[in-house]
């Protein structure tokens, strides 16, 4: 079982869209996948079409005494099942923070899927708190998407700081370009001064595209409606990329 | 996943009558209908594995058949439906592969043709998510529901399942596809398990052996068919299995019929064998064509073809000859006369042995044919006579087939590792045995002097070949077998056999 992390501090850079294609196309290419949605927001459950269940608590994924495997719902893919998100796990850092050895909770929790399971894929909030650290612990990949803009090199550079402050292994960071709209210059110089300082950028462009957006009005990841075309291709791309490497 | 099959109980057969009230809002995808055709093996094997081969139109396909899902693979090769299939007649890939492991040396064969439709109709909540599933499968007039659960959604599982059981549907068992098949003509093979056969260890010993043989016997006249219709050399190598082991019980457990009887039944059975000796061998040597041009040197390997060719003659006339033989007056009257007294053995007068209990009988006659084995083993040494070690071979299979008839009253560990045990001597006894046999059968063929030139050069060199490895493989065999005598085994074998209390 291998666990991939969509991750950033940065909201807005294509996390969501990058983990719910990204569970998708694992599941297409048959891996037995599950997605969990750790964002209170809930975006990936949405996109789809599954609610979590009233049972659920953010308690459930961090307290290994506990069970998440009765809250996993199948989606309306093969191989694909999903764990959605509630508002209450805004509280979850709290909840964190009145366990001992809090920081690896996340992963104890899932060791009981291992056999269950090929690949795990974590949509994450956008902050940097005890969860974000249980997800470096737990993940075997963090997926940063970068938009090739300064800010958005700027809030890359917080993150290696932060792994290379907490020993972290660099090895675990995969980044990609998101939202790319290679007609800006801009765009084109920062890919480019990225590429020749951090070797772990993967070779896959994801480019911005109305087929992305209209992910949320068909409820379905993007390969569903529009994998012959450039945001379909691009994820798809994206996926075997990652799952090459691990 | 959970998952159940319904039935309805007055054929109305139209499900999208009733749904819609069903709360959930369904969609029906694509029917596909058409014929199918059901394949298996003549003893329907795959049946009884839990798979079916289908086939629609051009595609074959792997159906497990409790779950009514195709595994991910399929063949498309165009082949007459009525001819034989073997796994190599289909392209390489996934689907032979699961062929060639599953059936091996049988061969495919077409058990019904259905008329055939199926379809998928999910069920959504008021969110448009897909919450339960229904398979309709048309077999026939038959139609079956497969109501499919997701995870995570099991209170719409239920409560489907609820509504369709008000709409005067009746729940089926997971195996209502061999019911499907016995109402299409099919007849089912079931092998009646030894636990059936031997329901306690106290029960009479001729009973047991009795009932086992009147078992073999059936399994021997289920394959007279494939046998005539020459579907694949299983089915005559089954029938003879089934013939060696009644043979074998009839010859191990002494004494449980009346004298002139037991005479009698040896004979009759041992002749019944020696009707197909001859075409069993014809079928082994030919299988073993391949090995035997790889044994020779690249420039004569096509050296051996007449002599293959000669025996697929010959085995084609021995085929005749033992198809009129099955099809006889004379030995179909000698089966039914063989079953009748089996199933008549109550009306027999009872010997001394014949109402011993079975464990005890079995365990003594464990004991006394292992005791030869090890007497037979201290005898053997390098000049030993080929004849000793073929004895010591016969013993072994007698043992070996005394654990296996009378396994259910054998404590379970100490009877799997003599059977370990003996296997590995067993399997270098068979190996040595092989080669004997090979080198008797090639220079037979030199003997009758219809070889010449290269071909005869051909047969030297592979006698040649076979006679070094058979020397070899005599020295294995005296390497291993002393292990089956040893401390450790005796004392499984006093273990396993000592008597109740004791």
């Amino acid at each position: 079982m291998k666990v991939i992390a969509s991750y950033s501090i940065k909201g807005g850079v294509g996390k969501t869209a990058a983990a719910v294609n990204l569970a998708y196309q694992s599941a297409v290419d048959g891996n037995r996948t599950l997605l969990i949605d750790l964002d209170p927001q809930g975006a990936s459950g949405f996109y789809y079409k599954v609610k979590a269940k009233k049972k659920y608590k953010s308690s459930d994924l961090i307290d290994k005494k506990k069970s998440i495997k009765d809250s996993i719902r199948e989606s309306d893919y093969k191989n694909l099942d999903i764990l959605p998100s509630r508002m209450n796990f805004r509280h979850i850092d709290l909840e964190l923070g009145d366990m001992k050895n809090s920081e690896d909770s996340l992963r104890k929790s899932l060791k009981e899927l291992n056999k269950d399971y090929d690949v795990i894929v974590l949509d994450c909030p956008p902050n940097i708190t005890l969860l974000s650290e249980n997800i470096f612990n737990a993940a075997d990949t963090i997926l940063i998407p970068i938009i090739p803009s300064p800010l958005s090199e700027r809030t890359f550079e917080q993150i290696l700081d932060f792994f290379g402050k907490h020993d972290y292994h660099f090895k675990k960071i995969r980044a990609f370009f998101s939202l790319v709209e290679k007609r800006k210059t801009v765009h084109r110089d920062t890919m480019e001064r990225l590429r020749k300082s951090h070797k772990f950028i993967l070779n896959t462009v994801v480019p911005k595209s109305a087929d992305v957006e209209k992910m949320g009005v068909f409820q379905k990841p993007v390969q569903c409606f529009a994998l012959s075309r450039i945001g379909g291709m691009a994820y798809r791309d994206l996926t075997r990329e990652i799952l090459s490497k691990l | 996943m959970a998952f159940t099959y319904w039935e309805n109980k007055s054929g109305n057969n139209n499900i999208g009558n009733f749904l819609p009230e069903s709360g959930f809002e369904c969609e029906k995808r694509g029917e596909t209908p058409g014929k199918i055709t059901f394949w298996d093996s003549y003893d329907r094997a795959l049946l009884g594995k839990g798979y079916s081969i289908l086939k629609t139109g051009n595609r074959w396909q792997v159906w497990n058949i409790r779950t009514w899902e195709a595994l991910d693979f399929q063949a498309t090769k165009r082949a007459s439906e009525e001819t034989p299939k073997f796994w190599q007649t289909y392209e390489q890939g996934a689907f032979q592969d699961w062929v060639k492991k599953n059936l091996g040396l049988n061969a495919l064969v077409k058990m019904a043709s259905f008329d055939f439709a199926f379809s998928e109709i999910v069920c959504r909540n008021s969110e448009g998510k897909t919450v339960t599933r229904l398979d309709e499968i048309k077999l026939n007039e038959r139609t079956i529901l497969k109501i499919i659960g997701l995870r995570g959604y099991e209170e719409e599982y239920g409560r489907l399942t609820r509504f369709v059981s008000s709409q005067n549907y009746d729940l089926h068992e997971n195996e209502w596809f061999s019911n499907v098949l016995q109402n299409a003509g099919v007849e089912l093979y079931h092998e009646i398990p030894l636990e059936e056969l031997l329901p306690g260890g106290e029960i009479p010993i001729r009973r047991a052996v009795s009932d086992m043989v009147l078992n073999y016997l059936h399994i021997a006249r289920f394959y007279e068919e494939g046998i005539q219709k020459d579907l694949d050399t299983e089915c005559l190598h089954k029938y003879r299995v089934a013939l060696r082991k009644i043979r074998s019980l009839l010859s191990i457990i002494k004494e449980i019929y009346p004298e002139q009887d037991g005479l009698i039944l040896k004979n009759d059975f041992r002749e019944l064998q020696q009707n197909t000796n001859h075409l069993r061998d014809l079928d082994v040597h030919l299988m073993e064509e391949e090995e035997y041009r790889q044994l020779l040197p690249e420039n004569f390997r096509e050296d051996i073809h007449p002599l293959f060719a000669d025996l697929k003659k010959e085995r084609k006339s021995e085929l005749n000859r033992v198809r009129s033989l099955l099809e006889s007056d004379g030995y179909k009257k000698k089966m039914r006369q063989l079953e009748e007294y089996f199933e008549r053995i109550y009306k027999i007068p009872h010997t001394a042995d014949s109402i011993k209990p079975v464990k005890e009988v079995a365990k003594s006659y464990i004991r006394v044919l292992y005791g030869k084995m090890v007497k037979n083993i201290a005898k053997i040494n390098d000049d030993t006579p080929e004849e000793k070690i073929h004895t010591l071979r016969i013993t072994g299979k007698k043992l070996r087939y005394l654990l296996e008839f009378f396994e259910p009253v054998l404590d379970l560990e100490l009877r799997k590792k003599l059977v370990t045990a003996l296997k590995r001597i067993q399997d270098e006894l068979g190996r040595f045995n092989d080669q004997c046999s090979q080198i008797e059968y090639l220079s037979g063929k030199v003997q009758t002097g219809t070889a010449e030139g290269s071909d005869l050069v051909a047969l030297g060199i592979l006698i040649g070949v076979v006679y070094t490895r058979k020397q070899e493989q005599r020295k294995i065999v005296i390497n291993k077998i002393s292990d089956f005598s040893s401390k450790r085994v005796k004392s499984i074998v006093s273990e396993l056999t000592q008597s109740e209390g004791s």
